[in-house]
């Protein structure tokens, strides 16, 4: 297959006959680059089961917000619209990853809670929509099963016996990877560029332009969440450290150790959030 | 002590660590053991998480050191590496 097929059927996402409903509804509301709060708010409010995940989600262990968040409009004072909107679609596809690939949605939780400490470590702003980065970066893999459930599936198993990365295996199946299926959608979805570039970047966090560091985080924390071994991403293997992002984020030895304590209890804990919710 | 979702949570756990509500008032505190009322009382406060009782369920440590070294198979450069060295003595101090 060629990389042209591939973005061409992908760009069509909407018209899949395997997207759920309600995630159409979702990618209608958060496209709109102009949509305001207010929307975003009411239209999270009209539906109890997306209302109940974001709330457990903000309240839970991955964010470690000391006070109750109880309400949509809350959240989004502290989230800020970007990272609302991400996090909207990150519990919409939270049953497509239960149901397709177990363990991708435990695998992005860690991610999201590495993210976050990192950001946190380093200062940068905005740490909660760098964690949404670490929630999304596997997008594309989401894209891919919904486009190319068979295929997929079979690249998926070919990992262990061809003993290589899945995005390797995916670049010489379909001439793209997940990480670049993921950003151009998410760049189709109108997502602000320090989303986008994590995501597409997330492999080559060297190829970023304008968000170096956020795509550098990103990178380190699907690393540390593999590393660690929480969920499953298709991967079998650790994927090496990327030197240009190592640089850029100028770590020393006892903050890595630092960084795998604090997340220790939120990636054990944070796997229940959603299983208890029906 | 170990860290349970309330829906985890059994009659007769002992729980560790007051369980406080949204404004930080202390509604049940450590020492009492749970009961069925208790439990239920707990869910209609919104509690998600309480303190109790008991160790984690972990696996054999040599299990845990062993997928390790398989996932860091294909890491040969010195950065992958520090990072593993690092995560091996994080998981040595998890089960200290």
């Amino acid at each position: 297959m060629n990389a042209q097929e591939v973005v061409a059927k992908i760009e069509k996402i909407e018209s899949l006959p395997t997207i759920p409903p309600i995630l159409k509804k979702i990618l209608s509301v958060i496209e709109d680059p102009k949509v305001s709060l207010q929307k975003i708010t009411d239209f999270v409010s009209s539906d109890p089961t997306l209302t109940a995940r974001i709330l457990k989600m903000v309240n839970s262990p991955v964010y470690g917000f000391p006070g109750r968040i109880s309400s949509v409009s809350h959240a989004m004072v502290i989230l800020g619209l970007n990272a609302v909107k991400g996090l909207l679609l990150g519990v919409s596809v939270f049953e497509i990853m239960q149901k397709s690939m177990i363990g991708l949605w435990e695998h992005s939780l860690s991610a999201a809670i590495f993210a976050r400490i990192i950001a946190m470590k380093k200062e940068l702003q905005s740490p909660e929509e760098i964690s949404i980065g670490g929630l999304l970066h596997d997008i594309g893999k989401v894209i891919y099963i919904m486009a190319f459930k068979d295929e997929y599936m079979k690249l998926i198993e070919s990992v262990e016996s061809e003993e290589n990365f899945l995005y390797e295996i995916e670049k010489q199946y379909f001439g793209i990877t997940h990480a670049e299926v993921g950003g151009i959608i998410a760049k189709k979805w109108n997502f602000p560029l320090k989303l986008v570039e994590p995501i597409m970047y997330h492999h080559r966090p060297q190829l970023a332009e304008k968000f170096q560091k956020e795509t550098a985080v990103v990178h380190l924390s699907n690393i540390l969440a593999l590393a660690r071994g929480v969920g499953y991403s298709g991967e079998i293997f650790v994927p090496s450290v990327n030197p240009f992002a190592w640089e850029i984020l100028n770590f020393k030895a006892e903050e890595i150790s630092e960084i795998f304590k604090e997340a220790e209890e939120p990636i054990t804990t944070s796997g229940e959030i959603f299983l208890s919710d029906e | 002590m170990i860290k349970i979702p309330i829906n985890k949570a059994k009659p007769g756990m002992k729980i560790l660590r007051d369980i406080t509500n949204e404004a930080g008032m202390v509604v049940v505190p450590a020492g009492r053991e749970l009961t069925d009322s208790l439990i239920d009382r707990l869910l209609m406060m919104n509690v998600d998480f309480l303190y109790v009782e008991g160790q984690k369920d972990m696996p054999p440590k040599e299990e845990v050191l062993n997928e390790i070294e398989r996932r860091f198979k294909k890491a040969n450069d010195t950065h992958t590496l520090l990072i593993k060295t690092i995560l091996k003595s994080h998981i040595e101090e998890l089960y200290k």
